[in-house]
C-alpha cells in the first residue's frame, strides 16, 4: 500500500515535470526575438544572415519546434542541460556555480522568517490588537507596499554608506545579512498572517473555551493546543511561499551584487538565452513540487488522522 | 625615544606593505562571463579589463593604431603582418609568430563571432615575427578587423589563458569579481596598482558602492545619482562622450515616411540642443559618429523648423485651423517607439514629440520591451536605436550594416542604388585620407534620404574616488582597466 502510495507520488510528479517541460519550452519560444540577432547586436556584431544562420545550427534552431523540444528534453533528462547561448558554457556548471548564493538567501530568508514568524503570530494571536499583533499587520502591509528594489537600496544607504557598519562586497557571512532580511520580510507576512488566523480559529474553539474556564491563560492554551492545527495551514503557505527560494531573489541579487541564479537568469532573458530560461523553469517547477511534497509529508506527520 | 621610533618603523614596514597593495576597485555592470576570450562575448570584457590585447587598437580619437603589429600591409589577396618584437605574454613567453597563429586558429575554429569578421582564415609564419593571414571574407579595412575583441591575442596553456596587457589575473569568480596585478612582462614598466574589478549588476548600487568608499572607479553611473554624488566630500564624476550614438530610425516602407520631403523635414525639426538638455549631458549629433572620430561629419545636423514647414507644404500636408497637418482627409500621425533598456530614449520621446508636433505631426508614444524583433518585422513608424558607431574604429562597418539595401538590419528599408555603389568604393579604398573622404561622401548621401534621423552622442558618468581622481575615462567602454591607470597611495 506504502508502495503504491510512493509510486503514485512519483507518478504524479513525473507527469507535473513533463508538462511543465513542455509550457517552458512553448512560453520561452512564442517570447519576441531571434537569440541569435540579439546576441549579435547586443556585442556589435555583425548580424548577417550567414552568421545567425550559422548560430542556428550550432545551437539546434534550424529543426521542426517538435524536434527541437524532443531533442531537448532527451538531453535534459540525461543530464546535458546544454550551453549558454550567452556564456558558451554548460547551463549546469552555470546554475551549479551560482546555486550556494541563491540557496544561502532564499533559504536563509525563509528560515529567518519562520524563525521570527511562528513567536510573533503566538504572541499576537494571545492578545488581539496588542503591540505584537500591531507589528504584525505593519509587517504585512509594509512588505507588500515596499518593494524590495527600494528597501534594499535603504539599507544600503544607513549600513553601508552612512553608517559603515557592513562592507557590500567583502565576501563572507555578513554579506549576506541584509539581502536574507529584505527577502525574510517579504515572506514574514504571509506566514505569520496563516499562523495567526490558524491560532485564533483554534481560540475560538469550544475546548479552548473550556480550558479557559477552567482558569488556564489564554497564552498558554493557544500555544498548547493551538500549535499544531495552526501548523497546517502554514506548512501549506509554506510550500506556497518556497518559490521564493529560487525565483524571488533576482531583485536582491541584482542591488546587492550577488552572483546567484536570479540575476544569471535576469541577463539571459535580454538576449533570449532559450535553454538557460528552459532550464530555469524545470528547477523552480521541481523545487515547488518538492516543496509541496514536504508540506504534504509534514501535514501527515502533524496530523496523521487528518488525511 | 629611540626604542618608539624603531617600534614605529617596524609597525609603518608592517602595515605599508598592506597600504600599497590596496586594490584600486573598479564598480561595472558587466564582467568577463569567461577567462577564455573565444567564449562569447568574453574577449571584450577581458580587453576592458586591461587583460587581452588586439594587433591594433582605437586611440582616444577614434582612431586605429598599430598595438602589438608594427604594421600590416596588403600582400596580393592576403595580408603581411609585423608583430612587435617587445611583447611577452602575463607567464614571460614572448608573443611570435607561432603564438599569433595559435590564437587566430583556435578563436576562429571555436568562435562564431570571430568567424563572422574574417570566415575561415590562413595563417602563414613568414619569420618570428611576421605572418600572412588569408581570409576567407574579402577585407577592406583590416586595421579595423585585427582591433576588434573576437582576434584579441592569447595563449593557452593547459586550462590557463594568458594575455599581454598590463595586468593579469589572479582570482576570477564568475559573476562577481575578478581580482588583477600587475603583468610584470609588459612592454612598458610602471608601478601600477592591483585591481579588482566588480561587477555591480544595478546602477543605485554602484552609486551606493562608490559612496561607501568600496569603489573606486564606478563606471557608468546612472544620471539621477549624479545631483547626490557631487555633494559627496572627496569624489570626482568625469563624463565624457561615448562611441555610442542615439538616433531614431523611420520605416520607409509605411506613410508618411515613404515620402522623402517628410523624413528630411523630421530631420529638420529636432532641435537637438533641447535632447542634450533633457538628458542633461551629450554633444549634438553631426552623423553617424561621434564627433571625435576622425571620419565623423564636422557640422552639427542642422534645425529649421520653417523649412521643415514648407517641405511638408510641398509633400501636400497641409496645416489646419489647429496647427494638425491632413493629406486627403488623412491626419499627419504616427507612432514613436522607445525601449526601456535605454531610460535616456523614454526621457527624450516626450521631447521629441512637443518639437514635431508643433510643425503639425501628431505623434502617439510607446515603448518597446523587444525593439530588436520589432524593428528586424519592420512593425514601427519612427523608433528610437543606440549602437557603436565604429567598434573596430572604422565607419564603414555600421553603414554596411544598417544602411545597404541588403543590410542584416537595415531597419529603415533603405534601398539606394547610389549610397549601395558609395559602399562598394568604400570596400576597396584602403588609403586613410581617401576612406574618410569617402566616409563623408556616402554620409552626405545618407542625410539626403533621411532613412534615419541622428540625434546625439551620450556622455558616460565615470564616478572617480580621491585616490584614483587623476583617471581619464576612455570614450569607449572596451578600455577601462589601462596601463596608464595609477592609485595616489
Amino acid at each position: 500500500m506504502a508502495l503504491g502510495r510512493v509510486l503514485g507520488e512519483f507518478g504524479r510528479v513525473a507527469i507535473h515535470l513533463l508538462a511543465a517541460s513542455a509550457l517552458a519550452f512553448l512560453i520561452v519560444r512564442a517570447m519576441p526575438g531571434d537569440p541569435a540577432v540579439l546576441l549579435l547586436l547586443a556585442q556589435g556584431q555583425a548580424a548577417d544572415p550567414a552568421t545567425v544562420a550559422a548560430l542556428h545550427a550550432q545551437w539546434g534552431l534550424d529543426r521542426s519546434l517538435p524536434g527541437q523540444y524532443a531533442a531537448w528534453l532527451g538531453d535534459f533528462l540525461a543530464g546535458d542541460w546544454r550551453t549558454s547561448f550567452r556564456t558558451g558554457r554548460p547551463i549546469f556548471e552555470e546554475f551549479a556555480a551560482r546555486l550556494p548564493v541563491t540557496l544561502t538567501v532564499g533559504l536563509g530568508a525563509f528560515a529567518l522568517a519562520l524563525g521570527v514568524a511562528g513567536p510573533l503570530a503566538e504572541a499576537a494571536a494571545a492578545r488581539p490588537h496588542g503591540w505584537q499583533d500591531r507589528v504584525l499587520d505593519a509587517a504585512t502591509l509594509g512588505a507588500q507596499a515596499v518593494p524590495g528594489f527600494w528597501l534594499g537600496c535603504v539599507l544600503i544607504w544607513v549600513f553601508a554608506v552612512e553608517l559603515r557598519a557592513i562592507a557590500l562586497f567583502e565576501a563572507g557571512p555578513q554579506r549576506y545579512a541584509l539581502p536574507i532580511a529584505v527577502v525574510a520580510l517579504a515572506v514574514l507576512g504571509p506566514l505569520a498572517q496563516v499562523y495567526r488566523a490558524g491560532l485564533r480559529e483554534v481560540g475560538r474553539s469550544d475546548y479552548v473555551r473550556a480550558a479557559l474556564a477552567r482558569g488556564a491563560s489564554r497564552g498558554r492554551v493557544m500555544v498548547q493546543q493551538g500549535r499544531r492545527y495552526a501548523a497546517l495551514g502554514l506548512f501549506s503557505t509554506a510550500a506556497a511561499e518556497a518559490g521564493t527560494v529560487v525565483g524571488g531573489t533576482a531583485v536582491v541579487e541584482t542591488v546587492f551584487g550577488l552572483p546567484g541564479i536570479g540575476q544569471f537568469v535576469v541577463d539571459s532573458v535580454a538576449v533570449r538565452d532559450f535553454f538557460v530560461l528552459q532550464a530555469f523553469f524545470m528547477v523552480a517547477v521541481a523545487w515547488m513540487l518538492l516543496a509541496s511534497l514536504a508540506a504534504r509529508l509534514a501535514r501527515r506527520l502533524v496530523a496523521p488522522g487528518a488525511f | 625615544m629611540i626604542r618608539l621610533l624603531f617600534l614605529a618603523f617596524l609597525s609603518f614596514v608592517a602595515v605599508a606593505p598592506a597600504l600599497a597593495q590596496r586594490p584600486v576597485v573598479v564598480g561595472q555592470t558587466f564582467l568577463a562571463e569567461s577567462l577564455d576570450p573565444a567564449q562569447g562575448n568574453a574577449g571584450w570584457a577581458l580587453q576592458s579589463h586591461g587583460l587581452a590585447e588586439t594587433l591594433f587598437t582605437v586611440d582616444r580619437e577614434g582612431r586605429i593604431v598599430p598595438n602589438l603589429a608594427r604594421n600590416v600591409v596588403r600582400d596580393g589577396e592576403a595580408w603581411r603582418i609585423e608583430l612587435r618584437d617587445d611583447v611577452r605574454f602575463g607567464d614571460g613567453s614572448p608573443l611570435d609568430a607561432s603564438a599569433l597563429r595559435d590564437a587566430f586558429l583556435r578563436s576562429t575554429a571555436e568562435s562564431a563571432r570571430a568567424r563572422a569578421q574574417t570566415g575561415r582564415i590562413e595563417v602563414e609564419i613568414l619569420g618570428p615575427h611576421a605572418v600572412r593571414l588569408r581570409t576567407e571574407q574579402k577585407l577592406a579595412a583590416v586595421e579595423s578587423v585585427l582591433a576588434e575583441f573576437p582576434l584579441v591575442v592569447y595563449r593557452v596553456d593547459g586550462e590557463r589563458f594568458h594575455f599581454t596587457g598590463p595586468y593579469r589575473a589572479v582570482e576570477y569568480r564568475r559573476g562577481e569579481m575578478l581580482r588583477l596585478e600587475p603583468n610584470p612582462h609588459y612592454r612598458v614598466p610602471a608601478v601600477r596598482p592591483p585591481v579588482v574589478v566588480r561587477r555591480v549588476a544595478d546602477t543605485q548600487t554602484l552609486a551606493l558602492g562608490l559612496e561607501s568608499g568600496e569603489i573606486d572607479i564606478a563606471f557608468n553611473l546612472a544620471v539621477e545619482t549624479l545631483p547626490r554624488l557631487a555633494r559627496r566630500a572627496g569624489l570626482t564624476v568625469k563624463s565624457t562622450p561615448v562611441a555610442y550614438q542615439y538616433m531614431a530610425f523611420l520605416n520607409m516602407a509605411r506613410a508618411p515616411f515613404d515620402d522623402v520631403r517628410v523624413r528630411r523635414a523630421v530631420d529638420l525639426a529636432v532641435d537637438r540642443a533641447q535632447l542634450v538638455e533633457a538628458v542633461r549631458g551629450g554633444e549634438v549629433a553631426t552623423g553617424m559618429y561621434p564627433r571625435f572620430f576622425p571620419f565623423a561629419s564636422p557640422d552639427r545636423r542642422p534645425t529649421d523648423p520653417a523649412e521643415a514647414a514648407r517641405l511638408l507644404d510641398a509633400a501636400g500636408w497641409i496645416a489646419g485651423a489647429n496647427g494638425q497637418r491632413f493629406k486627403d482627409g488623412r491626419p499627419l500621425e504616427f507612432v514613436l517607439t522607445a525601449y526601456p533598456q535605454r531610460p535616456d530614449f523614454v526621457t527624450l520621446a516626450p521631447v521629441l514629440r512637443a518639437q514635431l508636433e508643433r510643425i503639425g505631426f501628431r505623434v502617439r508614444l510607446e515603448t518597446s520591451e523587444a525593439i530588436t524583433p520589432q524593428l528586424q518585422a519592420k512593425r514601427f513608424d519612427m523608433a528610437f536605436w543606440a549602437m557603436h558607431a565604429a567598434p573596430g574604429g572604422d565607419g564603414a562597418y555600421v553603414l554596411e550594416q544598417y544602411l545597404r539595401s541588403q543590410g542584416p538590419t537595415n531597419f529603415a528599408g533603405l534601398a539606394d542604388p547610389q549610397i549601395d555603389a558609395a559602399l562598394d568604393r568604400l570596400r576597396t579604398t584602403d588609403a586613410p585620407v581617401a576612406r574618410i573622404a569617402a566616409l563623408r561622401a556616402t554620409e552626405a548621401l545618407v542625410f539626403a534620404q533621411a532613412p534615419v534621423v541622428y540625434l546625439m552622442t551620450p556622455v558616460w558618468h565615470v564616478g572617480l574616488s580621491a585616490r584614483v581622481a587623476d583617471y581619464v575615462p576612455y570614450p569607449s567602454d572596451y578600455y577601462i582597466v589601462r596601463a596608464d591607470l595609477r592609485a595616489r597611495d
